[in-house]
């Protein structure tokens, strides 16, 4: 099967979730599924769809750190989107599997090209995080490794998101370059000291690990892309068309961009 | 293997309807199949009292850790009631989609709906179909 593979030069918040969204819409309606990787400028805080941000994340210090700031149409919680390589997954279940085999057969695709840039990856089994509630807002996603994620040790160097719609997937997450994601402290309300923890969730040894920390170097967009490439080549049994958004792509995307920089998406809980 | 009652009727995209007590109300939720497929429920996302959607309408989502899925209503309804206590306890969902993990109450508006709805065997080869 040829899936198309789409990397794209960095875009804002909103313009990423929007042209995920907008290449949701169109394997929903029977295009052939599609890998994208790319980045995001200015760095963004993200949160998941039904995530309770308001009063938590403080958009003024946000702004004057010069951090962007979208809540994903995906499960999940905050993410820093900075120093990372993106990926988006969109496929039908028939190719794909339902949800929770989806979910685990990317990450594995996740894992054989991580691997191949000598990172000593795992699969984090059941039982070594437990779910929690949306409630607990101040839970970053990195901050604990889910049932099937992709693990060095206990500590999470891939995140990801889904949504699952008229029987497609959107799955998308983040590969950690560098940094552990601390630096989400700093954009919740209350004290801005982000080395008092007295009102937080205890600290601890950092929970995310990055391909820095992990094989000592940043590899470069090439190399990083071939490597995720080769992985989901592997796992999935795929060969890629290399194209960019078409035009129909990019004009839906920007009409969803919209509902992405709108206050009422963002600060909906 | 998951649990298919032989008195309630489903949908292809595994929610079930289940009579209330009071003629043309319905309960509404999803099934056994698909609370194991999502995995651990974390939030229910639904509509308020009163509002009305056609068959196969997305009338609500619910987050399994990671996936959000949207919930389609098996038939055409204006909503009666909803379950506020799957705020504070999600996972009911899980652990008894049938009973206390029901979702939304609707009155039925078009009878007619109930044709397409698929009866327990026809559910249960549907699920082993995958």
């Amino acid at each position: 099967m040829i899936w198309r593979c789409i990397v794209d030069a960095p875009r804002d918040g909103a313009a990423n979730m929007a042209l995920d969204h907008a290449l949701f819409e169109r394997v929903q309606a029977g295009d052939p599924p599609v890998l994208r990787l790319y980045r995001w400028d200015p760095p963004c805080l993200s949160f998941g769809r039904n995530q309770v941000a308001r009063n938590v994340y403080d958009p003024a210090t946000c702004a004057d750190l010069g951090v962007d700031i979208v809540r994903r149409p995906t499960g999940g919680l905050a993410v820093f989107h900075h120093r990372e390589l993106t990926y988006a997954v969109l496929a039908p279940v028939a190719g794909i599997g339902r949800p929770r085999e989806a979910y685990a057969s990317i990450n594995r695709a996740l894992a054989a090209g991580l691997a191949r840039l000598g990172a000593a990856v795992a699969i984090a089994r059941p039982g070594i995080a437990r779910a929690r509630p949306i409630r607990a807002a101040r839970h970053p996603c990195f901050m604990e490794a889910a049932p099937g994620e992709v693990v060095l040790g206990n500590r999470k160097l891939a995140g990801s998101a889904m949504r699952f719609e008229k029987r497609t997937i959107l799955q998308h997450g983040s590969i950690l370059l560098d940094g552990d994601q601390s630096e989400i402290a700093a954009f919740e309300t209350g004290p801005r000291d982000i080395t008092d923890r007295s009102t937080r969730l205890p600290a601890s040894a950092p929970a995310a690990i990055s391909l820095n920390e992990a094989i000592g170097r940043i590899p470069g967009w090439s190399e990083l892309y071939d490597a995720v490439l080769a992985g989901f080549a592997d796992v999935f049994g795929i060969t890629f068309s290399h194209q960019q958004s078409t035009a129909g792509e990019c004009r839906r995307a920007h009409d969803l961009e919209a509902r992405y920089r709108s206050g009422a998406w963002t600060w909906r809980r | 293997m998951s649990e298919i009652p032989t008195d309630l009727l489903y949908t292809e995209d595994h929610e079930y309807l289940k009579s209330a007590a009071e003629d043309g109300v319905y309960f509404v939720g999803i099934t056994d199949y698909a609370q194991g497929e999502l995995g651990d429920i974390v939030f229910v996302e639904l509509p308020k009292v009163g509002e009305s959607f056609g068959r196969k309408d997305t009338f609500g989502t619910v987050e399994a850790v990671k996936a959000v899925s949207d919930l389609y209503l098996p038939v055409a309804g204006e909503i009666v009631a909803v379950n506020n206590a799957l705020a504070d306890d999600p996972a009911v969902v899980n652990s008894d989609p049938y009973g206390d993990g029901w979702m939304v109450q609707i009155r039925a508006t078009s009878p007619a709906d109930l044709d397409e709805l698929l009866g327990p065997e026809e559910y249960g080869r549907h699920v082993d179909d995958g």
